[in-house]
């Protein structure tokens, strides 16, 4: 078999260090330079004999063997890994959150307005109100004004005492603030 | 005219990859007898012993065909599976050195009739084997990939996807921290 002798080219520059190194490598590699072991190809291929068919695409990628190299590391395809498992949670608590706006605005419970009034300020509290006591005072000031004051009643009034399924939305909605504040450690 | 060849195997390596995913088995045996000096030798001269150099050529096929599939084929497959079979020997080597089984070794270079003379060889090689065992990564892995596994800076560059600059520095660098190494071994 050829050897492939060093060419004083390689290097980047030269050096007087790796002139000596180089000398003794090449002296081994010369010495060294046997031919392979009888039936070391069908001992390999017994012992592939034993093996499962190799994985293919996106699992091969996420998992390879021990040793292989290839591609990214070990913590990259792990930090990679628990970036989709992040995104598809979030993508599932918001397909969720979307899902409940949906069927409450459907229903038109009193319900839906409250969660409505999450995004459009007004009280929903003052506004299921409005057809049992018509009260000129109060709504004409809800429906127009939408100020602030009128948003953060709107924020208190469902959590104060309303049913669990408003509870169930502000637990929505922390978690998809906990989401929101994750996201950014895989990718870090 | 060698970049063409070097093309032309990359497109061969891909063919073969795929019908060994389709199933094809058998196919791998074309990998294993073309590639095989390749990787016994390099096993050889990091390990110094044929039994052990047998072995860790047995694992490093068995590793790539489990990870064929992360394969990337960025450059020729002889690339990538001496990526494994460097590490999966230093392995072997540190295992070994764990163990305390790292006795004195003869020379696996060409037989003489003198003892002297062959086990002053012997030492010789086992002080370049272990010099080169003790650099860093990524010193240790350009100086194998050049010197054990015979492959030219284009060669490691394209398996390794660094720049060629990079890794003629790599080389240099990984030579000149060689060569004290190679110098102060003693001699038993």
């Amino acid at each position: 078999m050829n050897r492939r002798p060093f060419e004083p080219n390689e290097l980047d520059k030269p050096s007087a260090d790796a002139d000596r190194a180089i000398t003794e490598l090449e002296r081994y590699a010369t010495a060294t330079g046997t031919a392979t072991p009888r039936g070391l190809e069908d001992r390999v291929m017994a012992a592939l004999d034993r093996e499962p068919p190799p994985r293919h695409g996106l699992l091969a990628w996420l998992l390879p063997s021990a040793g292989a190299g290839g591609g990214l590391s070990r913590a990259a395809r792990l930090g990679a890994l628990g970036a989709t498992l992040v995104l598809a949670m979030a993508g599932a608590l918001f397909a969720g959150q979307l899902t409940g706006i949906i069927h409450n605005v459907g229903n038109g419970s009193p319900t839906p307005i409250a969660s409505q009034s999450e995004f459009s300020a007004p009280s929903p509290s003052e506004s299921v109100a409005e057809p049992a006591t018509p009260s000129p005072s109060i709504s004409p000031e809800t429906s127009s004004s939408g100020s602030p004051d009128g948003s953060e009643d709107a924020n208190q009034a469902p959590g104060a005492s309303d049913a669990p399924q408003e509870a169930s939305e502000q637990g929505g909605e922390a978690t998809a603030h906990e989401t929101g504040e994750r996201s950014p450690v895989p990718g870090s | 005219m060698e970049r063409a060849a070097w093309h032309d195997e990359v497109v061969d390596d891909r063919a073969l990859i795929d019908a060994v995913l389709a199933g094809d088995r058998d196919l791998f045996r074309v990998l294993v007898e073309r590639e095989q000096v390749t990787v016994y030798r390099t096993c050889l001269r990091i390990l110094g012993r044929p039994h052990d150099a047998e072995d860790a050529t047995q694992e490093s096929f068995v590793i790539a065909y489990r990870s064929l599939g992360s394969f990337r084929g960025e450059g020729p497959l002889g690339g990538w599976l001496l990526r494994i079979a460097i590490r999966q020997a230093y392995r072997r080597l540190g295992q070994r050195r764990e163990t305390s089984e790292l006795k004195q070794e003869m020379s696996i270079g060409a037989p003489g009739s003198d003892p002297l003379a062959v086990t002053l060889a012997g030492e010789r090689e086992r002080a370049v084997r272990l010099a080169v065992a003790a650099l860093s990564d990524p010193y240790r892995e350009v100086v194998a990939l050049r010197f054990f596994g015979e492959l030219s800076l284009n060669e490691i560059a394209v398996a390794t996807r660094r720049p060629l600059n990079t890794v003629k520095t790599h080389l240099r660098r990984g030579l000149e921290r060689l060569r004290p190494l190679i110098g102060n071994e003693p001699v038993q």
